[in-house]
């Protein structure tokens, strides 16, 4: 099966999004999605690594170490090309499948 | 030898840097929790509890890292187990098929390697001699020239060959030959 065959996970599409407005770490990811989704959304943070892991194995994310702000070190992973790609694809598809599933719902 | 220290210890930088970013992560979320006014060693309890199991985290992203073929090969092997399970007179008659077959090579050939292709274990072992009687094999008395030669027979003599050079010849101990 080929990598783009596969319906992305909600989480990897998350990390995309969050990536495509700049770089960041595991923690600013997380952060990010807590403060945009008002708490709604909580990511879960012990497969968040192996999804960003899997992300940069497939080309679609490259991390590198960096001084933050506070002077501690922290892997940042930037968006690649591909990724930004792939991030279109996958929120077109997300956005067809919710909808599909919101009517399949409301059907009475 | 130093290629594989250089790369078991790739393996390991490899592993701590996996390591140190999961620590960096809980280390972040702690000072977060700080600022939010929790007191740092609660915080530090709380973020470490939040992110759950490091370890499990560690295995996932070790997995994300795998040789594709070796789970390639996992799946190979659980498949032939599988095989061998769901035919067991034939994997039996496979496995001792090739049992006997490999045993019984083994035996011959260990048995031909000390009398055929290594030299006896004496010293000076290139100067034993073979001493044998020999005489015709042909019993019917008409046939020979010399009826005389069978009585006496001859002893003979003959420097025990080189053990590559014996191979394929024949021994003048059962020449048929008649001088």
């Amino acid at each position: 099966m080929k990598d783009s065959d596969r319906l992305f996970g909600s989480l990897e599409l998350l990390i995309l999004k969050t990536l495509a407005s700049g770089p960041n770490h595991g923690f600013g990811i997380t952060l990010h999605v807590e403060t945009v989704s008002k708490g709604l959304l909580h990511m879960e943070e012990g497969s968040l690594y192996p999804a960003l892991h899997r992300l940069e194995k497939a080309g679609l994310a490259r991390g590198e170490w960096r001084q933050t702000e506070n002077g501690r070190r922290a892997r940042v992973y930037t968006l690649t090309a591909s990724g930004r790609k792939r991030l279109a694809e996958n929120e077109a598809s997300w956005s067809s499948a919710s909808l599909g599933i919101e009517r399949v719902l409301r059907f009475v | 030898m130093k290629r594989s220290i250089e790369w078991l210890r790739r393996l390991f930088h490899r592993d701590a840097a996996w390591q140190e970013e999961i620590e960096s992560h809980v280390a972040m979320r702690a000072s977060w929790h700080e600022r939010q006014g929790i007191a740092p060693e609660a915080a530090r309890t709380r973020a470490a509890r939040e992110f759950g199991s490091s370890l499990r985290a560690m295995e996932a992203v070790r997995a994300v890292h795998r040789a594709p073929w070796l789970d390639a090969l996992k799946q190979d092997v659980r498949h032939g187990m599988r095989v061998i399970r769901h035919s067991p007179a034939f994997s039996l008659a496979a496995v001792a098929t090739l049992g006997v077959g490999i045993g019984a090579s083994t035996a011959v050939f260990s048995v031909v390697d000390l009398l055929l292709f290594r030299s006896l274990p004496y010293p000076r072992a290139d100067r034993l001699v073979s001493i044998g009687f020999s005489g015709p094999i042909d019993s019917v008395e008409a046939n020979r020239r010399h009826a005389g030669d069978r009585a006496s027979g001859r002893a003979r003599f003959s420097p025990r060959r080189r053990p590559a050079r014996r191979m394929g010849q024949v021994d003048p101990a059962i020449s048929l030959r008649e001088e």
